[in-house]
């Protein structure tokens, strides 16, 4: 019989320790975390508990795992900086996958399917992402017309122009058919292709000095938007153009595509597709055919660059890369500051030049919520028209479309070294070129 | 009553009757391809040349591939889909072995350097994947040997996302390159072409691995039980033939032609990645079909087909429909060949077939 009291004794202290354990967490987690499926788990560092969660929407599995990893640090970093705060409201984050292993990078059913669990969470109050322009074809309607009104959305890494534009490059019906609700909740730190096919023409037309270019696409959402742009720009700056094809971006040798590229008389590529889809063998074929310093031009589809010298076999040796933005050793003020307090918690490796937009990206979404009366609506009504004043990217404005009013595109080299990119120069297309 | 039906039979029977390859419609097709292919020689020769020498070479790589799936369903009518994961896993241990820093394989390196090391890969690549290939038939197939149809279907399908799952995690998810070891100099040119060294080795490969294929198959006693347990299992049984040892030994070979067509890809294209099994075994397969599925000469027939279709396709100058289309175009001849010879080019009728 005493045994029998002792023993409901210990059994009634676990639960109550079990139940005081359960208070104190529910307590300190007054948000609905996003499921983990998909989203790791929440990152919280500040005082009490957060009121907002803002998720990131990035591929975490595949060629750019090691870059948005990155990012997701830079985010949980910005945060950090801010003392886990926008203005008044306290914000805890979640890091969410939108790739799956098999896709190797971004994968449409996770993207839809995480764009439901956003627009379900009321404590979402805001989403760094996607990385994708075709992602966030996806994302954007879902969480335009969230139960609880849109949520604010900043890319670091869209580049697609039909996501805000109309007009050359875009698709009939964009943007309009990402906003089903007529109201604009989209916004992104980087500048759209249309600055960079324009700037891509000019950098081909002046300092690879070619005069007939043949444009190849992998026919993703990205890659036809770029080589279209590339195509409809060059006339314009006085390039011909030799040819427009499509690679098959499952397909294993390119040989004979090279071949019509040499019958063509082209002397020189632009490839508008990414490094994933096969972009790598694709120069290396080209160069098999076309020889070894054929010139090629890339776009930023193509970082990291160390993946595309892998994957090229090497045969990438001299391709010409452009990047929308500036490099991160040459940002100024707030931008080299970021650079130098990140590189320390970073091992020591300076941030990739995505992950420094990640961080501005974060930044421009702390600011709306700061700005609004804390629901979704007064985020998305602060985002655009809001002005950056010496971010990391510099000073600048978020105008009504979503799109930054900055637009430098950076060209590289890839070459053998421990980047596998070598800085060439800096171009600022003409308002003429990119309206 | 039965007058009717008795006429009514023959009509249906001859409203039904297949087409056949030489009806005026499919000679007017084959006329147009033709044309189109002498077409472009007189034009442009040496792209007609150049795309020839591309889409050969690729064609006899997709026969060492498509001869697995032929021998696999000749002996057990079996679809193996999972044998194009089992090629992406020779690639990716071929790439291992060449580029093994013991072996000191590299770009320029003496031939009595390369042949040796070359020759190692070769054998590793051969054992690896026969052992899978037949650990697979034994694991998963052997059990299913009496059940519907369907079961070992949709199982071959189950083993193939597991060995791409396997690649993803032994490799990643990148593509990863083979070092560049065969020479690019040229043997002989042919209309202002060169038809590279690089480019013979896979004819060098291919051309003596089917030989030898052919002799086993047809000349050894272990062929003769093969094609008996093909023809007929429960009558080869009561031969004294043992059957299961029979087809453990066919996945085998099918396996080890795999682990060939894995390094000649490997050396040939020196890129492989997880998903090129997948793309690359259903051409493969498209191969077998077209030239007749369980005919080891129509396998090698299609497959030459495909891969001549595809070079001319992606690079001929004149009215190609180009890259983009290719695989449109490969599909759709074999839908044509299918309705004009549903048993495919060189292979018999068969309850699939026709």
């Amino acid at each position: 019989m005493k045994k029998q009291v002792l023993l409901g004794v210990l059994v009634a202290g676990a639960l109550s320790v079990l139940a005081a354990t359960a208070l104190a967490s529910s307590s300190n987690q007054a948000v609905q975390v996003l499921p983990s499926s998909s989203c790791g788990s929440l990152q919280y560092k500040g005082g009490g508990s957060p009121q907002f969660i803002i998720a990131s929407d990035l591929p975490l599995q595949g060629a750019n795992r090691a870059l948005t990893t990155e990012m997701t640090r830079a985010i949980a970093f910005i945060l950090g900086q801010h003392g886990w705060k926008a203005g008044k409201y306290t914000i805890g984050y979640q890091s969410c996958d939108d790739s799956t292993a098999q896709a190797g990078g971004y994968d449409t059913a996770k993207c839809t399917a995480n764009a439901n669990a956003y627009a379900r969470d009321p404590s979402v109050i805001g989403i760094v992402g996607t990385f994708n322009s075709g992602c966030a074809k996806l994302v954007i309607p879902v969480v335009n017309r969230a139960p609880g009104g849109p949520i604010a959305m900043v890319s670091p890494a869209n580049t697609y122009p039909g996501l805000t534009l109309s007009g050359p490059g875009t698709a009939p019906g964009e943007p309009n058919v990402y906003y089903p609700t007529g109201k604009r909740n989209y916004a992104r730190v980087v500048w759209t292709d249309r600055f960079q096919g324009a700037a891509d023409a000019l950098f081909a037309k002046n300092t690879m000095h070619v005069k007939n270019v043949y444009v190849l696409t992998d026919k993703t959402t990205y890659g036809q938007g770029i080589a279209t742009l590339f195509k409809e720009d060059a006339p314009k700056v006085g390039l011909k153009i030799a040819g427009f094809a499509a690679w098959n971006p499952q397909g294993t040798t390119f040989q004979s595509l090279a071949t019509t590229v040499k019958q063509s008389k082209a002397d020189a590529v632009f490839l508008g597709g990414n490094v994933c889809f096969q972009g790598g063998k694709v120069i290396k074929d080209l160069r098999s055919v076309l020889g070894a310093n054929f010139p090629i031009l890339v776009p930023d589809g193509f970082t990291p660059t160390s993946a595309t010298w892998t994957t090229s076999g090497g045969a990438a040796n001299g391709v010409y890369i452009s990047h929308p933005g500036v490099p991160v050793n040459q940002l100024k003020g707030a931008g080299a500051a970021f650079v130098k307090a990140f590189t320390k918690v970073n091992g020591g490796k300076a941030p990739d030049p995505y992950t420094a937009y990640a961080a501005q990206a974060t930044d421009v979404l702390l600011g709306a919520i700061a700005a609004s009366d804390g629901t979704r609506s007064g985020v998305v009504s602060h985002l655009t028209g809001l002005t950056i004043k010496n971010g990391i990217l510099g000073s600048f404005q978020i105008n009504k479309n979503g799109d930054t009013t900055l637009g430098i595109v950076t060209f590289g080299k890839i070459v053998n070294n421990k980047a596998h990119e070598q800085f060439v120069k800096l171009v600022t297309p003409p308002v003429s070129l990119t309206a | 009553m039965a007058s009717g039906v008795s006429t009514a039979v023959p009509v249906l029977r001859r409203a039904l009757r297949r087409p056949s390859l030489t009806t005026p419609l499919a000679v007017v097709l084959v006329g147009l391809v033709l044309f189109w292919l002498v077409e472009n020689l007189a034009r442009t020769p040496a792209d007609f040349y150049q795309n020839l020498i591309f889409g050969a070479t690729n064609g006899f790589l997709y026969g060492l591939i498509a001869i697995g799936y032929s021998l696999v369903y000749g002996i057990l009518e079996l679809i193996n889909f999972a044998h194009g994961d089992v090629f992406m896993l020779g690639s990716m241990m071929a790439t291992t072995i060449v580029g093994a820093t013991v072996l000191g394989l590299t770009a320029g390196r003496a031939w009595y350097v390369l042949w040796p090391g070359i020759m190692l890969a070769l054998l590793i690549a051969m054992v690896f994947c026969g052992t899978l290939n037949a650990s697979i038939e034994r694991v998963a197939y052997r059990r299913l040997r009496n059940a519907p149809r369907l079961a070992p279907l949709i199982t071959a399908i189950g083993m193939s996302f597991i060995l791409q799952n396997a690649g993803l995690i032994w490799k990643g998810a990148r593509p990863i390159s083979t070092v560049d070891i065969l020479p690019h100099g040229a043997l002989f040119t042919i209309g202002g072409v060169a038809y590279t060294w690089n480019e013979f080795f896979v004819l060098a490969v291919t051309l003596p691995v089917l030989a030898l294929l052919v002799w086993l198959v047809q000349r050894t006693r272990q062929g003769k039980a093969m094609r008996a347990t093909a023809q007929d299992r429960e009558a080869a049984a009561m031969m004294g033939i043992d059957v299961d040892r029979t087809i453990s030994f066919t996945f085998a070979l099918a396996g080890a032609l795999a682990g060939v067509a894995g390094l000649v890809y490997a050396l040939y294209n020196t890129n492989t990645s997880y998903l090129t099994g997948f793309r690359t075994g259903l051409i493969a397969f498209t191969a077998a079909v077209l030239g007749g599925i369980g005919n080891l000469p129509g396998a090698v027939l299609g497959a030459m087909l495909i891969g001549l279709l595809e070079g001319f396709s992606d690079g001929l100058p004149w009215h190609a429909l180009g890259s983009q289309w290719t695989e449109a175009v490969i599909f759709a001849v074999l839908i044509l060949i299918l309705v004009f010879r549903p048993e495919g080019l060189l292979g018999e009728r068969t309850p699939e077939g026709g």
